[in-house]
């Protein structure tokens, strides 16, 4: 059998000194790479591989649940972290384990356990779905985090003109660029502040500022005009929708 | 709160006290075996009573200019004067209703009334002063009720203030991470291990008797800091550059214990830490003639993920705490802070004269 490939990612240099200890202990896991931020973890999962991830949650560039949401949903993940406050949403973004810092060497290989019962196996939530459960209650995304291939894009909600659906996945648009991300625009729209997006037509949610005028488009059929030039078409439901949320806007 | 209209039942007794005390000028104007004794009774009764109404406001008096333990001569004047005016009504009162009687049931007691009005008059002024003494007695007992929970209530605040303070200063997080950094190098470098729980041994030490030492010195309070900041060294490694520049005589500045400790806190985990490349801390500390003037400098990256969950605006807290803490101490005192595009920049000025004379922190 060949021995297991381990990322581990944090950007304190002595946690990760301990877990390269602890991986290098065990012939039956490889250690294919070690990050010091949320992005080269991105990166070196793409580049590398591996199997099983260890990941802090907070780190620069991208935390640990943005990187989850972005990484392989074949990938187990172990988070390591000092915040008890994560040890719940952890679960809920199917995590396999949970290492609350600092951790004894038999907490460790109780971690691997668990992924070896579950490694292989699809984590079932999307990243949307993770996106949601990693966020506290109540609160909205302030970014949306992509990836394309190995690159890795950040887009503050704030730039985003709107979103379609497209199958699996939705398009984000902002001005001239625009990116796939496997999500629903039911998990997206969940994600996003209702009172700066408004889900205009069952495939599309719109960026409420963001609209110039609406038009029909045809006998009984509207579209809003964006700042950007597009054209989104308005349905029946999503008209008195869109009225609600000029209102709220106005007043 | 008056002690008797505020209880209808304290108000009750009082009055039916009054009524009964009546006994005392009818039996001075009648004796009790005579015949017309009940009559004189009815005819006390009424302006007795109207004594004892007249003789309730006398408890705004009492709270007002306390009798005791003020117990000025004016206060006695003040009172003399009154029991005399209170004594002198009621004995017109007490000879109106002889009159009354009089005409109603023939007999002498107007005569009786005016005849009496020496004893009358003293017996007034006695009433006048048992009610003096004993509203005297209500109100102390409530001043110092009301003193003993001001006391608890302010102990209370004070320690509240101490433990706000002292989960303020040390993080779990920061406690959490540095156990985890010792853990990681007890195998790879034992030595580093060991001088690292020296360094959380100190500024633990400095941090939990933040209660006790109330104000020290900029250099001690810089000492403190420099033990943080080697903590955070060891965990952040080459992120973490660290450029503390005092201008001497700034060091003799008695400050209160652990004020710029926040500002320090803050300047890491909100700014450098969030930093893949990392950066410089930047302290300085100056003083002009009047005051003293420290600014923490460090970058940030605008870009960093949101923070997640309860710790978010926590740095913000800790900025909180050291403006409310300025403020109790100081008149005068500022902390502002200003961002740019990739640096964060806390200010704090101290006025000298009160820093160095502090009006000194609530204790427990």
């Amino acid at each position: 059998m060949s021995p297991r490939k381990v990322l581990v990612a944090d950007d304190e240099a002595p946690a990760r000194a301990l877990l390269r200890e602890l991986v290098a202990a065990r012939p039956r896991l490889l250690l294919v790479g070690e990050a010091a931020n949320g992005l080269e973890a991105v990166e070196l999962a793409h580049a590398q591989g591996p199997e099983l991830v260890f990941l802090d949650v907070q780190m620069p560039r991208l935390d640990g649940f943005e990187v989850l949401e972005l990484l392989d949903r074949r990938i187990g993940v172990i988070f390591t972290t000092a915040y008890d406050q994560y040890a719940l949403r952890a679960f809920e973004v199917n995590a396999v384990d949970y290492l609350l810092k600092p951790f004894t060497e038999a907490r460790f290989e109780q971690a691997l356990e668990r992924a070896e019962d579950r490694l292989g196996a699809l984590r079932p939530a999307t990243a949307g779905a993770l996106a949601a459960a990693a966020r506290p209650v109540g609160s909205f995304a302030e970014r949306l985090v992509i990836k394309d291939g190995a690159r890795v894009e950040i887009l503050p909600v704030g730039d985003l003109d709107y979103a379609r659906a497209q199958g699996d996945y939705v398009e984000l648009v902002s001005g001239k660029r625009s990116w796939l991300k496997e999500q629903t625009l039911q998990d997206l729209e969940s994600a996003l502040d209702p009172a700066r997006f408004v889900r205009v037509h069952r495939s599309y949610i719109v960026q409420g500022s963001r609209i110039l005028r609406i038009e029909p488009a045809s006998k009984d059929s509207r579209v809003a005009v964006l700042t950007c030039g597009a054209r989104i078409p308005v349905s029946e439901t999503g008209l008195p929708r869109l009225q609600r949320w000029l209102e709220q806007g106005s007043r | 709160m008056h002690p008797l209209l505020s209880e209808r039942r304290a108000l009750v007794a009082y009055l039916a006290a009054w009524l009964a005390l009546s006994y005392l000028p009818a039996s001075m104007l009648a004796s009790p075996g005579d015949g017309r004794f009940l009559l004189v009774l009815a005819a006390a009764a009424p302006s007795t009573l109207l004594f004892g109404v007249a003789a309730l406001p006398v408890y705004y008096l009492c709270r007002a200019v306390p009798l005791w333990p003020t117990g000025a001569g004016h206060v006695l004047r003040v009172h003399a004067a009154l029991g005399l005016a209170w004594a002198v009504a009621w004995w017109v009162l007490l000879l109106l209703a002889a009159h009354l009687l009089d005409w109603a049931v023939p007999g002498e007691l107007a005569g009786e009334v005016e005849q009496r009005w020496g004893a009358l008059l003293a017996l007034g002024a006695v009433l006048y002063l048992a009610v003096v003494a004993f509203y005297t007695l209500v109100v102390s007992t409530q001043r110092a009720r009301a003193l003993e929970r001001r006391a608890v209530a302010a102990s209370l605040r004070a320690r509240e203030a101490q433990l706000s303070l002292l989960k303020a200063q040390v993080h779990p997080h920061f406690l959490f991470n540095s156990l985890n950094a010792i853990s990681a190098l007890t195998v790879e470098d034992p030595r580093r291990a060991r001088e690292l729980c020296v360094l959380l041994a100190d500024f633990l030490r400095g941090s939990l008797a933040v209660g006790e030492r109330g104000m020290v010195s900029l250099d001690e309070e810089l000492r403190l800091a420099r033990a943080y900041l080697d903590i955070e060294r060891i965990r952040l490694g080459d992120r973490l550059a660290v450029d503390i520049r005092v201008s001497p005589p700034a060091g003799e500045v008695r400050l209160p214990a652990l004020l710029l400790q926040p500002l320090v806190e803050n300047a890491i985990t909100h700014g450098i830490a969030t930093c893949a490349q990392g950066g410089t801390l930047s302290l300085e500390a100056r003083i002009t003639p009047s005051m003293l003037v420290v600014t923490v400098t460090n970058p940030f990256d605008p870009q960093a993920p949101p923070r997640r969950g309860r710790e978010s605006g926590s740095g913000g807290m800790g900025l909180t705490n050291v403006s409310r803490r300025i403020s109790t101490f100081y008149h005068g005192a500022i902390l502002t802070t200003r961002r740019e595009a990739d640096r964060f920049t806390s200010t704090l000025v101290l006025p000298l004269e009160q820093g160095e004379t502090p009006r000194g922190e609530a204790r427990p």
